[in-house]
């Protein structure tokens, strides 16, 4: 029986409240139940798009045949490009989150979203669990524009969630059409330094390259106090320019008094509706051997794929992420990400995009073309 | 433990670096010198000191003796240098064993005595002009130089490929610094051994040794000390020796090149499309489409006996079957997923209606057929991924060439040979510069004007000296009256 | 499991030697359609106890002597599963296996042949023709027809059976010929007396005991004999088998 949208909301919703701490619990009756929902939500999306069930048919994967999640069809990123992947009728209005486009600016990734009662709950638990073991609420100085600014990105849109459901008064988003607000943001950290307030810095990659050039040209540095944090997403691989790890958590430890065990990175993008974190912050809090991998949220399953076969690979071994997403009900809920990763254990070590491939000599290949013809 | 680079006998190198390879539980050590700029800047003084020496006054004739019998050598099967490299280059490169023996056998035939003759004859009045100055029609007495050294870049994705070139500039009787590629360094050296069996002064003017590509440092002493630079290879390796060249020299590059077929309706008939199938997967298959000359697209031609649908069908089919008998290379992450990033982008577009079909091999990216039912061109992530595209009169391509003109460069062709020509003017007009048969595309054959310019006049000067400088110098002979 | 995720048409199902190699199919994971004429009673009754058996099957009624009926029945093909792998042309006229009735050379007449030939070849031509498309979409396909060991050994001369199960071999090379390109191998399975059928049900006991005794196995055919040799021709195991004619009549024809 095919599960009406309404019902299959409520399944996933209480999935996530009954798991909202991920890796706890009795695992194996997760695992089968986290089964048994994924195969529901692929039969509802199965027969609510069209397109998708075009792919799914074309990878002779239905549910007619499909058992166990891992064998769900997945839906490769450009999916979200070419095709209108919805399982309601669009209306008008209606949220959509696309992606920044800067691979293939023509074609920009769809995520549409009727509602964001789910989304909000896998965004809430991980980051309590992740993020803020410690304490309920803290002074985040957002880098990042927030939804206001940009309604039709995810991670705007988490920015200010984030801000919402775990700022104190003194949080804010510090990012205006023109780009980051420097001074305000100094001005910020300076009071939280006088005041021996924790602050959590949250951005892309991308903002704190900026915010630490800005900071070394004007030879400023902040002694921020303990439990002071940095919150990154995205990657310094593939930035203008290239940074070394050590390099940068030198320069942050130089900038802010932030600790290597202090950052955090979130794995998330517009074609999914959760994130994965470090859990570096988790493992600090809780006393434990200290890991710098990925753990997901009890809703989500993340595979690393030969990529010549889409087959997994033995743990420790480079491939391709497959991220298997309840949350992602609205679309599809199995991605082929175009990032490489390495699993190890129940986590995962995320190592950026898979880059262009070049021919060893005069033959073009496509990838070499198009970068010709940009 | 085997040397992967080759210099003249006076050249010693402190440090070395290795590769190592294994093969049947044996192990290879590849070994290399770690280069420093003066050691570049000696070797080419070196070989250019044994040029003045010897080749320089080596009379063409001998030259080309010479390497006729390394050739000869070569086509023995029991000759160790060729054992040792259809052993070893499998195992480097990844390409299947049997496609580099015969392929290799094919190349290596390409330099014999006759064919040297047709590379030079094909080019200059007479081949003793590089000895000595001959009369021309014009009336001066002309003597043509080649450059003292030339600098070659050589890419690494065809085995053995790097000899033609370092043939072409011992033809013009120029010193060779040859830089290899870490993909495919074995072969020029392996060769130059040979040239030394016969003749090792000859091979005194040759240094052949591998570094990584982008070192400036090294590339730019090498620009700079020689006359003449040729670079095979990518866009960006081109892009990064040019600026490193002075202007007043030679520079000559091979850069990205796209090659395709043409099936006429005439190549389709009941009796001979299993053919035509078989020779056009085989212009995809050798060398899993790394050489520019192999196809990346193929136009098929409507109102045959077998549509062109069913010909996408037979090509995939074939490609299976070929996967059987000569197994693709393995891939690295990025080229394995730019396949499958192309194959999805096709899957999607047909659920989105358009009219292109994607046949594949299961469970892995072994081949890949793109059938576009409405006329187009497009290139390919290569490793055996083709694009067939349908078409009313194949005299209609050049509108869907147009756009990828800067790269075209061969057509294999299947056609009548009432259109063969007709064909062969229209694709000339947009720039290709070769027409072979479909089955062959891969083969150049000797004198070809590669990528549409001269293999050896692009290198050489000439001399003129003028009748009336002749009929002065006549003057001046004191026992003339 | 050798059919994992097939998806496998076998014609006139619901009963006999069909019925038997759609459960052998199912049993080794392919997804089995059940295509029959009349009796859906029997077609229904076989797809539950598949589905009991853990297995997927579908019935869908058709008849292969109808062009517009396969047509039909292969849209609906491609519509729920977008591909087809394996092919049983198993259907044939009813044909009462009677040594005591059969139609001797004087008396019989081309109506006779014509009939045998309609179910027997233009029933294969028609589903063949229909699924061939389907198949070589995905470079992968398998035939199996079904003909008689009689045809080398006309132990009993039923004429117009034997003629027409000879013509399905003919059929069976010559496709295999044309299609090999393609990926696709067509085979054919030649049973011998095989009891119990519907078919066989009236070939006295006499004339059994004597086929039985000039057998090397001393015994006569069984369904899931031929079912397990359906499902190696099915199966990777005959990679690179075409246009091959497999007797399974215990060595009672030997070639």
């Amino acid at each position: 029986m095919v599960k009406e949208t309404q019902i299959m909301q409520q399944e996933i919703l209480k999935y996530i409240l009954d798991h909202k701490v991920s890796f706890s619990g009795d695992i194996k009756k997760q695992d089968k139940l986290f089964n048994r929902v994924a195969l529901d939500l692929f039969d509802y999306q199965f027969h609510n798009n069209l397109p998708f069930k075009r792919y799914a048919q074309s990878q002779r994967k239905t549910p007619l045949v499909i058992k166990k999640w891992q064998d769900i069809p997945l839906m490769p990123i450009q999916g979200y490009k070419q095709l209108t992947l919805a399982t309601t009728k669009i209306y008008d209005g209606e949220a959509v989150f696309l992606s920044s486009g800067t691979t293939d600016p023509n074609h920009r990734s769809h995520n549409y979203h009727p509602n964001f009662d789910i989304w909000d709950a896998s965004m809430k638990f991980p980051f309590k669990q992740y993020v803020l073991p410690d304490r309920d609420e803290i002074t985040i100085l957002g880098l990042f524009p927030d939804e206001t600014i940009n309604p039709n990105s995810s991670l705007s849109r988490y920015v200010s969630k984030a801000i919402q459901f775990f700022g104190d008064t003194n949080s804010q988003t510090f990012v205006n059409k023109t780009g980051i607000e420097f001074y305000k943001v100094i001005k910020s950290l300076k009071q939280a330094e006088k005041e021996q307030r924790p602050v959590m810095l949250l951005g892309a990659s991308f903002s704190y390259v900026h915010l630490l050039d800005f900071l070394k040209k004007h030879e400023l540095q902040f002694n921020l106090p303990a439990g002071s944090r940095l919150f990154d997403t995205g990657g310094f691989k593939g930035l203008s320019r290239t940074i070394t790890e050590q390099k940068l958590f030198q320069s942050i430890k130089n900038a802010f008094n932030i600790d290597r065990n202090q950052y955090i990175n979130m794995y998330g993008m517009t074609e999914i509706s959760s994130q994965c974190y470090d859990e570096t912050l988790y493992d600090v809090y809780h006393r434990q051997q200290i890991s710098y991998y990925k753990k997901f949220p009890a809703w989500v399953r993340v595979r690393i794929l030969n990529p010549n076969t889409l087959q997994p690979v033995p743990d420790g071994q480079k491939g391709i992420v497959a991220y298997y997403d309840l949350a992602n009900w609205h679309s599809c809920l199995a991605i082929l990400t175009e990032d490489l990763g390495i699993k190890h254990g129940e986590s995962f070590e995320l190592l950026g995009r898979i880059g262009g491939a070049e021919s060893k000599g005069c033959s073009i290949a496509i990838d070499q073309l198009l970068s010709v013809n940009q | 433990m085997f040397d992967i680079f080759n210099v003249p006998a006076n050249i010693r190198f402190k440090d070395f670096d290795k590769k190592v390879y294994h093969l049947d539980n044996e192990t290879y050590q590849l070994r290399y010198p770690i280069l420093k700029t003066s050691d570049i800047k000696n070797i080419i003084l070196e070989i250019k000191q044994n040029r003045l020496e010897y080749l320089s006054q080596l009379p063409i004739s001998n030259v080309i003796t010479i390497i006729d019998q390394a050739i000869t050598r070569w086509t023995d099967p029991s000759y160790p240098q060729r054992q040792l490299a259809l052993k070893l280059l499998p195992v480097i490169t990844d390409y299947d064993a049997e496609t580099i023996k015969l392929e290799i056998k094919r190349f290596i035939r390409l330099f014999r005595k006759k064919e040297l003759f047709r590379f030079i004859e094909n080019e200059l009045p007479q081949s003793e002009i590089l000895d000595d100055f001959h009369p021309q029609r014009s009336g001066s007495m002309v003597k043509a130089f080649g450059p003292e050294a030339t600098f070659q870049v050589f890419s690494g994705n065809i085995p053995g490929l790097q000899i033609w070139s370092l043939i072409m500039t011992t033809l013009v009787k120029s010193a060779s610094l040859g830089k290899t590629s870490f993909s495919e360094p074995l072969f020029p050296v392996l060769f130059t051994q040979t040239i030394a069996e016969i003749d090792p002064q000859l091979a005194n003017c040759m240094a052949i040794i591998p570094w990584h590509g982008g070192t400036v440092s090294l590339e730019r002493i090498a620009t700079e000390n020689t006359e003449a630079t040729i670079v095979y290879g990518s866009n960006k390796t081109v892009q990064s020796i040019r600026p490193l060249v002075p202007m007043s020299k030679i520079f000559l590059h091979y850069g990205y090149k796209i090659s395709f077929s043409m099936i006429g309706k005439e190549a389709l008939t009941a009796d001979l499309y299993t053919q035509t199938i078989k020779q056009a997967v085989e212009d995809v298959a050798i060398y899993d489409q790394q050489s520019c000359l192999s196809t990346q697209a193929i136009f098929v031609e409507n109102h045959g006996v077998i549509t062109p649908i069913m010909v996408a069908k037979m090509i995939a089919a074939e490609l299976a079957n070929y996967q059987t008998k000569r197994k693709r290379a393995s891939l690295t992450i990025e080229q394995s997923s730019a396949i499958n990033r192309e194959r999805t982008k096709y899957q999607l577009e047909n659920i989105n209606g358009v009219s292109v079909q994607v046949f594949t091999s299961t469970q892995n990216t072994d081949w890949t057929v793109v059938y576009h039912a409405s006329p187009g061109f497009s290139s390919s992530p290569l490793n055996r991924f083709v694009h067939v595209f349908q078409i009313d009169h194949l005299e209609d391509v050049n509108q869907y060439l147009k756009p990828y003109q800067a790269y075209l460069q061969s057509c294999a062709m299947a056609v009548s040979p009432t259109r063969l020509f007709t064909l062969a003017n229209q694709l000339g007009e947009i720039g290709i510069n070769r027409v072979s048969a479909l089955g062959e595309i891969t083969r150049a054959k000797p004198g070809w004007h590669h990528d549409g310019h001269f293999n050896l006049l692009d290198l050489l000067h000439f001399i003129d000296v003028e009748p009336n400088a002749e009929q002065m110098s006549e003057k001046y002979d004191p026992d003339v009256e | 499991m050798l059919l994992q995720n097939k998806v496998a048409l076998i014609t006139g199902s619901s009963r006999g030697i069909g019925a038997a190699t759609a459960e052998k199919f199912a049993a080794e994971g392919a997804f089995v359609i059940i295509n029959y004429l009349i009796n859906t009673v029997a077609a229904n009754d076989l797809v539950e106890k598949i589905r009991c058996a853990g297995g997927q099957a579908v019935a869908i009624q058709a008849d292969v002597c109808d062009l517009e009926n396969v047509h039909s029945m292969m849209a609906t093909i491609k519509d729920e599963f977008n591909g087809l792998d394996i092919v049983v042309n198993n259907a044939l006229k009813h044909y009462s296996f009677n040594p005591k009735t059969r139609k001797t050379a004087e008396l019989i007449g081309w109506s006779n042949y014509q009939d045998q030939l309609d179910g027997s070849v233009k029933g294969t031509f028609n589903i063949c023709h229909e699924a061939l498309p389907l198949m070589t979409l995905q470079n992968w396909g398998r035939i199996i027809n079904i003909s008689s060991n009689l045809v080398k050994f006309p132990l009993i001369p039923y004429h117009d059976y034997v003629t027409a199960k000879a013509a399905l071999i003919g059929y069976t090379r010559s496709l295999a010929a044309e299609v090999g390109h393609l990926g696709v191998q067509v085979n054919a399975i030649a049973p011998g007396l095989t009891y119990p059928t519907d078919s066989s049900t009236d070939t006295q006991n006499d004339v059994r005991e004597k086929i039985i005794r000039m057998t090397p196995t001393g015994r006569l055919t069984i369904p899931t004999d031929i079912a397990g040799t359906a499902t190696f021709l099915a199966s990777n195991l005959a990679n690179n088998v075409t246009g091959q004619c497999i007797c399974v009549d215990g060595g009672l024809v030997m070639q």
